[in-house]
């Protein structure tokens, strides 16, 4: 038997300083007038807007007031120039989304998921991804004139490269240990790739589609200014050669609700999708 | 050495008896450190045995080697085709409700009902369609055991599969898995750091050290068995000596750094 090992006496404690944590009750307090607060003052930064151009600091010809252009609004819709316009838009946009996501989709699975993909396909997209796609547009219009094409052509670059490089970042980042799990439990290769690979990129590729979006108005911008052949873009085009400040301020609240109602989309899909990562009860 | 087996002739001594394990001289390496450096280890069908070291040891690695997970390792091995894991991590898909992991890769029709009947048995039938990031440590873990149950495998390998438990909850996981390994005949690979646990459980302990088997030991002890018993106590002894544990009151060897 050895002997006990020396036990240190015991040094007196030393007393720390207590802080409060800010749990639930506190913070409630200040939730709802944040939320006033943050309508106000869009409210007042209208309400300030409109009396400039009242007391004539801002002319029509510089920026019509907001009233103006609720009425300019209301004569655009009731005239049709405005749906035809949007629905013009739209369709652009829809087209150069529905070739431009998949075809990044499928090109980051390939580059993601094979190592001849990820060869022969990730150096070009990289390459091409510095390029500032809007750049390109002199080209298009050679390569396509005018019309939808170029348009949609757009939209479709615009879109092909932020799906593809947060699609790859989402499979490369996907948990190696889970992969490895369901090997284990009988999963082959396409089965991995369903349940685990695509389900755990899904949060960035998510992230990828809700940039493809704002970008896609963004390509129909620059796109539908080029020619007067329909489209918000060439609405505005012709605001500006009529110089009516009213008509071009109608058409930027339009693409400015466009990329609001695809980001609520986006936003939607994300609670559908990935319940499971907020642990949020689907009932 | 020959045996005689009841109702057969001497067996003859070039007939080896049949294994569920065959891992002879694996060796793996990281980088410039060597965690494995020649493991053999057989193990019968139907048995179950303990693994237990210290910490780093490489007992996980070892695993996934018999996982068939590590193609690196150098050595032999031979398994049985349906291999079953619960790992030290519960590693559930967040993007499945609980009931659909454990229901994970199994075929038939009535997989619903066989992955709830797991649960049930691990206790957890009324978290079936709750997800896993909702789980508490010690739920999650369960899941993956239940996952790992549902599957009749041939070689059933659990590393540390109750060490997020309370004790009660423990009791009655070790008694689940001591009951199923039983009733269905499976061999069993249990790491664990809880030397009664291992006593409890296996028909043998192996202590992993420096790379190798270094220790073995039978536990031909009745079951159920009693932890309070002498024989009990012999073994847990001898097991927590070959980790390194003594009386509580000595001063504790030296960590090495391999
Ligand atoms: N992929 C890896 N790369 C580098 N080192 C590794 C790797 N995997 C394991 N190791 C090392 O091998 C050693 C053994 O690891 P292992 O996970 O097998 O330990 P263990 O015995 O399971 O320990 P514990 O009881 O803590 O789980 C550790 O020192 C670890 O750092
Ligand atoms: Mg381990």
């Amino acid at each position: 038997m050895s002997a006990p090992p020396v036990v240190p006496d015991r040094a007196s404690p030393s007393v720390p300083a207590l802080r409060d944590l800010p749990l639930r009750a506190a913070r409630e307090r200040r939730r709802v007038p944040r939320a006033v607060r943050r309508t106000l003052v869009v409210v007042a930064l209208l309400v300030l807007w409109q009396v400039l151009a009242e007391i004539g600091v801002l002319t029509p010809d510089t920026l019509s007031s907001p009233l103006d252009t609720i009425r300019t609004a209301g004569d655009m819709f009731a005239s049709g120039d405005l749906d035809t316009a949007l629905l013009t838009s739209l369709q652009r946009a829809a087209t150069g989304l529905a070739l431009g996501v998949p075809v990044g989709l499928v090109l980051a699975l390939a580059s993601g998921l094979l190592r001849l993909g990820e060869d022969v396909i990730d150096s070009p997209m990289q390459m091409l991804r510095t390029l500032p796609f809007l750049g390109i547009t002199p080209l298009l219009i050679l390569w396509f004139g005018i019309g939808d094409t170029p348009k949609i052509a757009l939209v479709f670059l615009g879109v092909c490269f932020p799906v593809y490089v947060n699609t790859l970042v989402g499979i490369r980042n996907v948990d190696a240990r889970l992969v490895e799990a369901a090997r284990t439990f009988g999963a082959g290769r396409w089965s991995v790739i369903r349940s685990v690979v695509l389900p755990g990129a899904l949060p960035n590729i998510l992230v990828g589609l809700r940039l493809a979006l704002g970008i896609a108005w963004l390509a129909l911008v620059v796109g539908e200014q080029i020619s007067s052949d329909g489209g918000i873009g060439s609405l505005m085009l012709q605001a500006q050669d009529n110089l009516r400040t009213d008509r071009i301020v109608v058409c930027l609240v339009i693409y400015a609700l466009l990329g609001l109602i695809s980001d609520l989309v986006v936003r939607v899909l994300e609670r559908v999708l990935l319940t499971w990562r907020q642990g949020l009860e689907a009932s | 050495m020959t045996s005689l087996l009841p109702g057969t002739d001497q067996v003859p001594e070039t007939t080896s008896p049949p294994l569920a394990v065959d891992a002879r001289d694996i060796r793996r390496r990281f980088g410039e450190r060597e965690i494995l450096r020649g493991v053999d280890l057989q193990v019968r069908p139907g048995e179950f045995l303990a693994l237990l070291g210290a910490s780093g040891s490489g007992k996980t690695t070892l695993l996934k080697i018999l996982g068939g997970l590590d193609r690196e390792a150098q050595g032999q091995v031979r398994v049985p085709a349906r291999v079953s894991i619960a790992f030290q991590e519960p590693r559930l898909l967040p993007w499945q409700r609980a009931w659909r992991n454990v229901a994970f890769g199994l075929r038939g029709p009535d997989v619903r009902a066989r992955a709830t009947e797991a649960l049930r048995e691990v206790g957890l039938a009324h978290l079936a369609d709750q997800w896993p990031k909702t789980l508490s440590g010690g739920e999650a873990q369960r899941v993956a055991l239940a996952r790992a149950l549902v599957r009749d495998p041939d070689l059933l390998l659990l590393d540390e599969p109750l060490a997020a438990l309370d004790a009660l909850t423990r009791l009655r996981m070790q008694r689940l898995i001591a009951d199923l390994c039983a009733r269905r005949g499976l061999t069993a690979i249990l790491v664990t750091h809880d030397v009664d646990e291992a006593v409890t459980l296996a028909d043998r302990a192996v202590v992993l050290r420096e790379g190798a088997l270094a220790h073995e030991i039978p536990v031909d002890l009745a079951r159920p068995r009693d932890p309070s018993g002498p024989a009990f106590g012999t073994h847990r002894d001898q097991l927590l000596s070959w980790l390194g544990v003594q009386d509580p009151t000595t001063d504790l060897p030296e960590e090495k750094t391999p």
